[in-house]
């Protein structure tokens, strides 16, 4: 069925486009927001990806999936964003942040529960909270993320068992205040 | 059996990490959906790119026409003024024979770039 809609963008029928746009924006704009943690940023990032997509599907390889060529031009530009986002805001790993500050952050935030699930989410460090969004939302296998993040199998799960430990401690954290 | 073999590492790799906990904190997050905007902006940047380059395409194409008419008007003047005596003079062909081929040369070469050049685009 894609293969049919990449023939016709490289026949020069741009309308032909929307298919991919509609299908994985969202997708595309969730694993983008599990990284940079920003709606407007991650906005951008899944443009970025859209464009960088279309310019480059002569290139793609049509014995690989178009899901996970697109996954990875959306990872790959998010963390290029992040990178120099970082340089402005750095982002202080979980072990680091102290009670007071998450206590802090935490009543910003409503009663709403998913809101603060949104909030425990945010506070994940990019690499494991991309891992938990493959895995557990999009339903990605261990291999498949290894495509889209050319992470190895064993740096793979070790990020996974990490974010599991890390998403726990920001919960008891969170229920806790 | 070596597929199947496969299949089942594959789903143990995958099982190992079942956890209904971080399942359910996941599903129940605010997921925010893009709207139709975002579809049109992205493909009016689409179009607008599309077009932009087969602007660029046409006008390179162009701009090669009258460079490969250019290079040839190069490579003909000197030769022809310096060649036009013994060329008259001699009844040998073997001169204009190697200007021929050294010009289909540098011609293939030239405009294998722009194919390499528009293949990138």
């Amino acid at each position: 069925m894609e293969s049919v809609y990449i023939d016709k963008v490289l026949s020069g029928d741009v309308e032909a486009f929307t298919y991919f746009v509609k299908t994985y924006k969202n997708m595309a704009f969730t694993v983008s927001l599990s990284i940079v943690k920003d709606e407007q940023y991650a906005e951008e990032v899944t443009q970025d990806a859209f464009m960088k997509a279309f310019n480059g599907l002569k290139s793609f390889n049509r014995t690989a999936k178009f899901k996970s060529w697109f996954y990875r031009i959306v990872v790959n530009e998010s963390f290029l964003r992040l990178r120099t986002l970082k340089k402005s805001k750095p982002i202080v790993p979980i072990e680091e942040q102290n009670d007071a500050i998450l206590e802090e952050q935490f009543e910003e935030i409503t009663e709403n529960h998913s809101a603060r699930i949104s909030k425990v989410l945010s506070l994940m460090p990019p690499k494991e909270a991309l891992a938990l969004e493959l895995f557990y939302l999009q339903e990605m296998s261990i291999n498949d993320i290894t495509i889209v993040t050319e992470w190895t199998k064993t740096n793979t799960k070790v990020i996974l068992h990490r974010a599991r430990k890390n998403i726990r401690l920001l919960w008891k954290k969170n229920t806790s205040i | 059996m070596e597929k199947k073999h496969i299949n089942m590492n594959l789903e143990k790799n995958n099982l190992e990490f079942q956890d209904g906990f971080v399942e359910s904190v996941l599903q129940n997050a605010d997921h925010t959906i893009l709207t139709i905007d975002f579809e049109n902006q992205l493909m009016k940047k689409v179009r607008a790119n599309h077009s932009y380059k087969k602007e660029v395409t046409s006008r390179l194409k162009k701009s090669m026409f009258y460079f490969l008419i250019g290079i040839l008007l190069i490579i003909l003047y000197p030769l022809v003024s310096i060649l036009r005596k013994p060329l008259f003079e001699s009844s040998t062909n073997i001169l204009s024979v190697s200007v021929l081929f050294f010009s289909i040369i540098i011609g293939v070469i030239t405009i294998d770039n722009y194919r390499r050049f528009f293949q990138s685009l």
